[in-house]
């Protein structure tokens, strides 16, 4: 799929990395602003119109996290796109926290940075209203109706289980942080516990092999992601 | 001596003058059917108890008393003090020296075994202090029983000051009520001890500085530190026996403190060397795993690079899978040093959260990719398998690690089971592979840094940290790993278990 011209904002103090995305990135449709500072990249996003920040957390000037800040505080809703190391999963949580949208771990695939790109960009485009109707693989959820199928099969879900598939559904290949799910599901007085018990049991009623899930995925330390085929 | 024990509940002299009454009574019961003799023998049993009892003192007196009594009530004229018949002068005269010698024996007996019984329990506790401070590893702990030992055998308040490695003393150990050490004193022990000063062998001399006094700690070696002493009665001396007994206290403790630092030089001698052997491992493990992937990369690339009509699709596909495969390769290794180095440096903070084994092995498995597609990987779970309070990052890297050597040393294609057992006191989790196991002789040093199994051309790739990473955040998290030889076939087998204690406490219901 080529993104005819949608410009995106890639913020690196690495020039090589700049110059691997400008080169497949642009390959892809996109249009490439690019950015070395935290300051340079929001004075270039006060002055130009782009779809999406690729923000990388290790700038030399400003702090990825000040930059998330800075542009979530002035009330923008700019999907940002973070680029982080393996080591940092509180870099991650914290910048999803503020309002980051996604991230990608270095070094990255460039599939899975696309795919990042896309959900995320979709996500901006849908934010009004979500498709009554989620299909992913042999799991399909209605939303309206509460009916989920998987492996067309019908699943009773337990309002708990439901309540957190739903939060996950609507945010469909993006990562929902465990403090956002604990937010949603149990206005912030569960305990990280039974978010696990919950979504190991999710698993067991969705999933083949809830062992190896295909659907519910973890990210490590950070919380999870539906998978959408798209 | 006795003013320091507790006030007894009788005066020994009252006692001495009611043992002698009693006699008198007793002689009184005895006297009209036994005679005049027996009285004296009645008399002296008594100045032998008294004298037995309570020594010297009460038992002249008991003496003098018995004397005049028998004098009194049995020597005629009754009731008198004056004697009639000279025969009975020569009579009170021998027993009052009989009485007076036999008391003397048994007081000089008495004195006697009591000081062999308080021998014996200096001796007794001596022994036991030095079976104790041989049983303490950390200095805090020994000074702090030095102190502890010298409070409850002298009547002294405690501090313990040990070289600052700057010419002075530095206090490290104190009795609760004993107040800090000032500048000015600090100053006179600097000048009065220079400390390791080899120049004052045997010099144990005293130094007071107001109402404390201060004694060296002693060592083949010279002063190894210092104690400073207040009473805590108002008696500001030692008998010679509590100055005897504190020497042999100090040096005790001068012995075991050498011992503690001869130890830590040693250890930090040991540490160098292992340091040195180890980074020098770490030279030769870097130039060979950075270049054998880097020389692949290079290569692939300027075969891409320069002869581009060479190469059809198939050839291209695979030098970019072979691009691909040694940077994920080059990944791995760098991510295992900076672990290592964590560890190394104790720079790992615990994030510790409730952990779902089966969500972390699946997260691991992901992380393997395509070595471990389809069903190379049979997990088995007990239903009943309780979530852990774990560091999920660090356990991750574990299950990663030791699937990533499973995979190497088993043959391709072969199963990997990852088998997952709770018995209510510990959670075991065991990753049994299929390959040719692990030779004995390997078996205690598998989780060694740059220990590999095989050695030169035969090993495999790898970096030689991963079973050691694994060990160090298994036991960081509070669980042990151990490696093994598959009972029922070949194959090795990997086992961690985690206690009880790390066990997430269940704090509710949960919905179906």
């Amino acid at each position: 799929m080529n993104a005819p011209g949608i410009p995106l904002l890639v913020v690196d103090d690495d020039p090589s990395i700049r110059r691997l995305l400008r080169t497949s990135l642009g390959a892809q449709g996109y249009r490439i602003w690019e950015a070395a500072t935290g300051q340079a990249a929001l004075d270039l996003l006060a002055s130009e119109t782009v779809e999406l920040v690729l923000l990388d957390l290790g700038l030399p000037d400003l702090d990825g996290l000040d930059v998330i800040r800075s542009l979530r505080d002035s009330g923008g809703k700019l999907p940002i796109v973070v680029l982080s190391s393996r080591d940092d999963e509180r870099g991650k949580v914290a910048a999803l926290d503020l309002g980051a949208d996604d991230y990608v771990t270095k070094p990255f695939s460039m599939a899975e940075l696309v795919a990042r790109i896309r959900t995320a960009l979709r996500h901006r485009f849908q934010a009004q209203g979500a498709e009554p109707i989620f299909r992913s693989g042999d799991l399909a959820v209605d939303l309206t109706r509460r009916l989920v199928t998987a492996q067309g099969q019908d699943v009773k879900l337990s309002n708990k289980e439901w309540d957190i598939l739903r939060l996950l559904v609507l945010n469909a290949g993006k990562v929902i942080t465990h403090k956002t799910l604990m937010q949603e599901v149990w206005n912030r007085k569960g305990d990280v516990q039974y978010l696990r018990i919950y979504v190991r049991q999710l698993r067991q009623k969705l999933e083949v092999d809830p062992e190896r899930p295909c659907y519910i995925l973890t990210e490590t330390g950070v919380g999870y992601r539906l998978w959408s085929a798209e | 001596m006795s003013d320091r024990h507790p006030l007894p509940r009788f005066n020994p002299y009252v006692v001495a003058i009611a043992a002698i009454g009693a006699a008198l009574g007793a002689a009184l019961v005895v006297q009209p059917f036994a005679g005049v003799a027996n009285v004296y023998l009645v008399f002296l049993t008594a100045v032998i108890g008294i004298a037995v009892r309570h020594g010297l003192g009460p038992s002249l007196v008991a003496s003098i008393l018995s004397v005049l009594a028998c004098n009194f009530f049995f020597i005629p004229p009754l009731y008198t003090l004056a004697v009639a018949d000279p025969a009975n002068i020569v009579t009170l005269g021998l027993f009052f020296v009989v009485a007076l010698i036999t008391s003397n024996l048994a007081a000089l007996a008495r004195d006697e075994a009591l000081a062999a019984r308080q021998r014996a329990e200096t001796t007794e506790a001596l022994y036991d202090f030095s079976r104790n401070i041989a049983g303490i590893v950390a200095l805090p702990d020994l000074l702090k029983a030095t102190v502890r030992q010298i409070e409850s055998m002298l009547p002294l308040h405690v501090l313990l000051l040990l070289p600052d490695g700057d010419g002075g003393y530095q206090m490290r150990e104190s009795s609760t009520p004993m107040s800090p050490i000032e500048q000015v004193e600090a100053n006179a022990l600097r000048a009065a001890y220079p400390p390791d000063d080899a120049g004052a062998p045997g010099g144990r001399t005293s130094l007071r500085l107001g109402d404390r006094f201060f004694l060296p700690m002693l060592t083949s070696h010279g002063v190894i530190g210092l104690a400073g002493f207040s009473s805590t009665d108002a008696r500001a001396i030692l008998s010679r026996e509590e100055q005897r007994l504190l020497e042999t206290l100090l040096d005790q403790a001068a012995v075991a403190i050498e011992g503690m630092r001869l130890a830590e030089e040693r250890d930090k001698a040991h540490l160098a060397i292992e340091t040195e052997r180890l980074r020098s491992a770490v030279l030769a493990s870097l130039s060979h795993d950075l270049k054998t992937p880097l020389a692949s990369i290079t290569g692939a690339i300027t075969a891409l690079r320069n002869y581009p009509e060479l190469y059809d699709v198939t050839a291209r596909e695979d030098l970019a899978a072979t691009i691909q495969e040694e940077a994920e390769r080059l990944t791995r290794f760098v991510a295992n040093l900076l672990d290592m180095t964590r560890l190394e440096t104790g720079k790992i903070v615990l994030d510790r959260q409730p952990v779902d084994l089966g969500e972390v092995i699946g997260t691991a498995l992901r992380r393997m990719g395509p070595t471990f597609a389809g069903d190379r990987a049979v997990v088995d779970l007990d239903r009943d398998l309780p979530l852990l309070d774990l560091d999920v990052v660090l356990f991750e890297q574990v299950l990663v690690n030791l699937l990533d050597n499973a995979a190497k040393y088993a043959p391709h294609g072969s199963v990997i089971a990852v088998v997952g057992r709770w018995n209510g006191h510990a959670v075991t989790l065991a990753i049994a592979d299929e390959g040719p196991g692990i030779a004995v002789a390997d078996l205690p040093h598998l989780f060694e840094k740059f220990y590999r199994a095989e050695k030169g051309d035969r090993r495999r790739a790898g970096t030689g940290l991963g079973l050691a990473i694994c060990r160090g955040f298994v036991q960081a998290l509070g669980g042990t790993i151990e490696a093994a030889n598959r009972v029922e076939r070949t194959g090795a087998v990997f086992t961690i278990s985690f206690p009880r204690e790390t066990v997430t406490a269940a704090t509710g219901e949960v919905e179906k």
